[in-house]
């Protein structure tokens, strides 16, 4: 087995996957307004004839570069390139004011991949012990499951719980479409027989979260991102900084991937959290802010953490974090990968292959990171009036190519304008996208669930895993009001 | 101003009415057992109560910050989505090779890149870059058009 995993990590087609998808994410993840998210769906119709390892290993590397990409543009101009790189601003920009730029540079690229290595180490260890558990779920605990992953849509959708609500059960409507897998019988397929498998699901996620971020582009085509890159010099790391940010970083991979394994907090969230813990830990909790190492090298950390943490939830149990992981799961689905515990049964190898993989792919981001920042800054400074309708193109016939169907390209177009709209009206698009992937989970194994008790509803409340995983998703689903409930008790009782 | 979440959570009211009819309609399980349409029912109820809840929310909340376009923007918007369409439509006719660098072309210079090079070579190179990875290196065919 070990060589044979090796044989597929170090044949030629993995690594070059592994290096485009990183330089691709940090590129990618670098310029503002594209999100890695939007990278994953854009490049899945480029990987879809691939063999599974060498496809996903470009979508990880993908993923975890674009998780790192963000700081570059955190630190030299202020403006986070993925939202999970938003406490990176914090220190980075005034260490860049100080003309120490390049000294952020290194500290990010290497708390980074120090985040990264760790969570990759967690998942090698958690994620098999958690998936030979999971071997013994049958349908109703996969219920369970599948409706914890939908709760989890509350607590991504902070702004307005009624809002990603809403967005959650227009996705959970969007699943129905197609032939119920139970009776067979056509749902909403208005006597379409494109329609009869459901809508495809990468045409969707290429409009939600490609085409109609082009769209939110075009609003701000104007707004100019360029950094200068004469004065830039190259990212370095001294001894003494590595040595002073190595807890820091060390702590915030931990953290970062734990709050990676629980669904719906990602990068963004926990970077902040390690922010936070740092500076309470710190002796001189006063620095944070100005420009120093720890401050830079936590977040960054920790947001790389949540990549291999995120990896967790996804292939053991199938239920994707954030939009990130949703697209991943997408990705699996397209290589008949079905994420669950049998994958790591059935598809031992290609599993341990993607665990080797990922350390290769925080190795590869070292490298060009601390090699390489010079270049990526330079795509960075494409102008988005010629990027965005690249992109465009990239949308159609991306669509256009997973089955060489032209609904699918309507399909997208379709979904693109919806995302867009949504968005503008303040409703959060990743639950539409984990709603569209775990309703048809949710809904029919409950119903199976259901053939199993003939028809009694107590099989959901006597066993006992299923009925923690019931417990634990209805208070994740109600958090928020119980949150602001509490909240207004002890306002009250401040009052009196 | 009108607001996008009330129109959208209006919109969202019809199409649960619509579900909760249509599913009325499919077949219903035997002994206990769901039948298809349980769960479109079950949704399509939430999603009328909830957009209800929003409609009356948003009475209350001030209009978002992402909710503010001027009309300039919007009618940009909606121009580029006609570029794009009209590019949908093209290449059905004419084919990837013809059609993409016209809208490429055509959507850069509506973006207000003038530069006679960037034009020119944006569109061409992307266009050659693209055929060749689908076409030679991926093998996967591309819309041709009616004429080829």
């Amino acid at each position: 087995m070990i060589v044979e995993v090796l044989q597929n990590v170090f044949s030629w087609q993995v690594l070059l996957a592994i290096f485009a998808g990183v330089s691709a994410g940090i590129a990618i993840g670098a310029m503002p307004g594209l999100t890695s998210t939007m990278g994953i769906a854009l490049l899945m119709p480029l990987t879809f004839k691939f063999e599974p390892q060498v496809g996903m290993m470009l979508l990880i590397g993908e993923f975890v570069g674009g998780i790192y990409g963000g700081s570059i543009t955190a630190i030299l101009i202020n403006t986070p390139g993925t939202s999970s790189a938003a406490a990176t601003t914090l220190d980075g920009f005034p260490m860049t004011k100080r003309g120490e730029a390049g000294r952020a540079l290194g500290i990010s690229t290497i708390a980074s991949a120090t985040g990264g290595m760790i969570s990759g180490l967690m998942l090698v260890f958690i994620a098999p012990t958690l998936a030979s558990m999971a071997l013994k779920f049958s349908a109703p605990e996969t219920f369970a499951l599948a409706f914890f992953g939908i709760s989890i849509i509350s607590s991504i959708s902070a702004n307005s719980l009624t809002k990603g609500l809403i967005s959650g059960l227009l996705g959970l409507m969007v699943s129905l479409i197609g032939m119920d897998n139970i009776s067979g019988y056509s749902r909403f397929t208005f006597g379409s027989i494109f329609l009869m498998n459901g809508l495809s699901f990468i045409p969707v996620l290429v409009g939600l979260f490609a085409m109609s971020q082009c769209l939110t582009s075009v609003e701000e085509l104007m707004v100019n991102n360029s950094i200068d890159t004469k004065s830039l010099k190259r990212a370095k790391i001294s001894m003494k900084d590595f040595l002073k940010i190595l807890p820091t970083a060390i702590r915030a991979g931990i953290t970062g991937t734990f709050i990676g394994i629980v669904p719906g907090a990602g990068g963004d969230i926990s970077a902040f959290v390690s922010y936070d813990m740092e500076k309470r830990l710190s002796k001189h909790p006063e620095l944070f802010g100005t420009g120093i190492p720890e401050g830079i090298a936590a977040p960054e950390a920790s947001n790389n953490g949540t990549t291999g943490g995120a990896l967790i939830p996804l292939l053991t149990l199938g239920i994707p974090g954030d939009s990130n992981t949703a697209v991943l799961l997408g990705a699996l689905m397209m290589y008949n990968l079905t994420p669950g515990p049998q994958l790591f049964v059935e598809n031992a190898v290609t599993v341990k292959t993607l665990f080797v993989g990922f350390f290769i792919a925080n190795f590869v981001m070292l490298t060009l990171g601390l090699s390489n920042v010079k270049n990526f800054v330079k795509i960075v400074n494409i102008p988005k009036q010629v990027l965005v309708p690249i992109v465009m193109v990239l949308c159609v016939i991306g669509s256009f190519a997973i089955n060489t169907n032209f609904d699918d390209v309507i399909v997208m177009f379709v979904a693109g304008i919806v995302g867009y709209v949504l968005s503008k009206g303040g409703f959060p698009l990743s639950p539409i996208v984990l709603a569209l992937i775990l309703g048809p989970m949710a809904e029919g194994n409950f119903r199976r669930s259901l053939v199993m008790s003939h028809g009694s509803y107590s099989i959901f409340f006597t066993r006992p895993i299923a009925a923690t995983f019931i417990f634990i998703a209805l208070i994740s689903l109600f958090w928020p009001i119980i949150k602001t409930a509490v909240k207004q008790i002890k306002q009250a009782r401040m009052s009196k | 101003m009108i607001k996008i979440s009330r129109i959208f959570s209006s919109l969202m009211i019809l199409l649960g009415i619509y579900v909760i009819f249509t599913a009325k309609q499919f077949p219903a399980g035997t002994n206990g057992v769901l039948g298809p349409g349980f769960f479109p029912i079950l949704l399509g109820v939430l999603l009328i109560a909830l957009s209800i809840i929003q409609i009356v929310h948003t009475r209350h909340d001030k209009v978002e910050e992402n909710e503010k376009t001027d009309p300039a923007t919007i009618k940009r918007i909606l121009i580029s989505a006609l570029i794009i369409i009209a590019y949908m439509v093209f290449i059905n006719i004419l084919g990837f090779l013809i059609s993409t660098p016209m809208f490429l072309f055509s959507i850069m210079f509506y973006f207000g890149v003038r530069k006679k090079s960037t034009l020119i070579l944006t569109s061409l190179v992307t266009t050659a870059v693209l055929y060749f990875v689908f076409l030679k290196f991926l093998s996967v065919s591309l819309p041709t058009g009616i004429f080829f």
